[in-house]
């Protein structure tokens, strides 16, 4: 029993920590402990919110990284930047021909998530759209 | 909290020892032992499983952070490991003239699966992540001036193996590829 006990405890440290899979398909180090992305559609071309996406990235922090996907059938582009020392992921895709995706991941340290500038991105996003 | 009569914690919950703790009697299993009181076996018992739980946790969060590898598409690519696992080749052509040419010299051995451009990097980078024949390749080409570029190809087969041979072939071809 404790054995058993001990095997599944194992188990369960080794598939919740070590790496996380980030919104950009790259891996960060950390553990996946609770929910660190928020994701909202806008009725606007891919490109044009992609190039939101980096005006608030920008604007809030800075961007690191500009990644084009090329193994989904959609169109997908992803950022990756940093906001008050957290990093930030962002994926933009095409969820139908009118509508883009877009999700973005904030992890503050290797342990955990930071929901809060997620939010504050995907708002910012929303905002330099409705300009 | 009552426990269910064939629970293995019903000794421990329900049983109220001489000093009317509940809680704190020894599991069925530890009361064999006579030398010592039945709560004094079960605080040794739990500081045991305590100890070894710790040490299974952190062992688990050890080997998982240590089997997170960073490869040389990231912004900071980490150091390098134990073994080698790229190569690399300086070419004097600018870099955007070079980074299509090892997207061709990508394209004709597997596939691409993302490229990238770092804006913080003081020199230009670029990346191209992909795979070839379920290898997965990385390539960096970095401007070192405005007319000649770094590139490191690294290649990591499964089981953190890795494939020189074709790191090398894919520096030659993206040569060939530049070749006029």
């Amino acid at each position: 029993m404790k054995i058993g006990f001990l095997i599944i405890l194992a188990g369960v440290a080794l598939g919740a920590t070590g790496c996380v899979g980030t919104v950009d398909g790259q891996k960060t180090a950390g553990l996946y402990l609770s929910r660190d992305k928020v994701s909202g559609n806008y009725k606007f071309p891919l490109n044009t919110v992609f190039e939101a996406s980096k005006k608030a990235l920008q604007n809030l922090g800075q961007l690191t990284r500009e990644t084009t996907l090329l193994e989904s059938t959609n169109q997908v582009r992803a950022l990756e930047g940093k906001v008050q020392d957290t990093d930030v992921w962002i994926r933009v895709e095409v969820a139908s021909p009118q509508v883009t995706a877009v999700t973005v991941q904030a992890r503050s340290t290797w342990i955990g998530s930071n929901v809060p500038v997620a939010h504050e991105v995907e708002k910012q996003i929303a905002l330099e759209l409705a300009r | 909290m009552k426990w269910k009569s064939k629970s293995p914690w019903n000794s421990r919950a329900n049983a109220v020892p001489s000093g009317g703790v509940v809680g704190m009697a020894a599991p069925a299993k530890l009361t064999g032992r006579t030398a010592a009181p039945g709560w004094a076996a079960d605080l040794i018992a739990s500081s045991v499983n305590m100890k070894t739980k710790l040490i299974v946790v952190l062992a688990g969060i050890a080997i998982g952070v240590v089997g997170c590898m960073s490869n040389i598409a990231e912004p900071q690519p980490g150091a390098m490991p134990g073994y080698l696992d790229r190569v690399d080749r300086r070419f004097d052509r600018p870099l955007n003239q070079v980074f299509e040419a090892a997207k061709r010299a990508l394209n004709s051995y597997g596939t691409i699966t993302a490229e990238s451009a770092f804006a913080t990097a003081t020199n230009q980078v670029r990346t191209l992540s992909g795979s070839v024949n379920q290898t997965k390749v990385w390539m960096r080409i970095e401007g070192v001036t405005p007319s000649a570029s770094v590139v490191i190809v690294q290649v990591r087969a499964s089981m953190g193996g890795t494939d020189l041979a074709l790191a090398n072939d894919l520096e030659s071809r993206i040569a060939l590829e530049l070749a006029p």
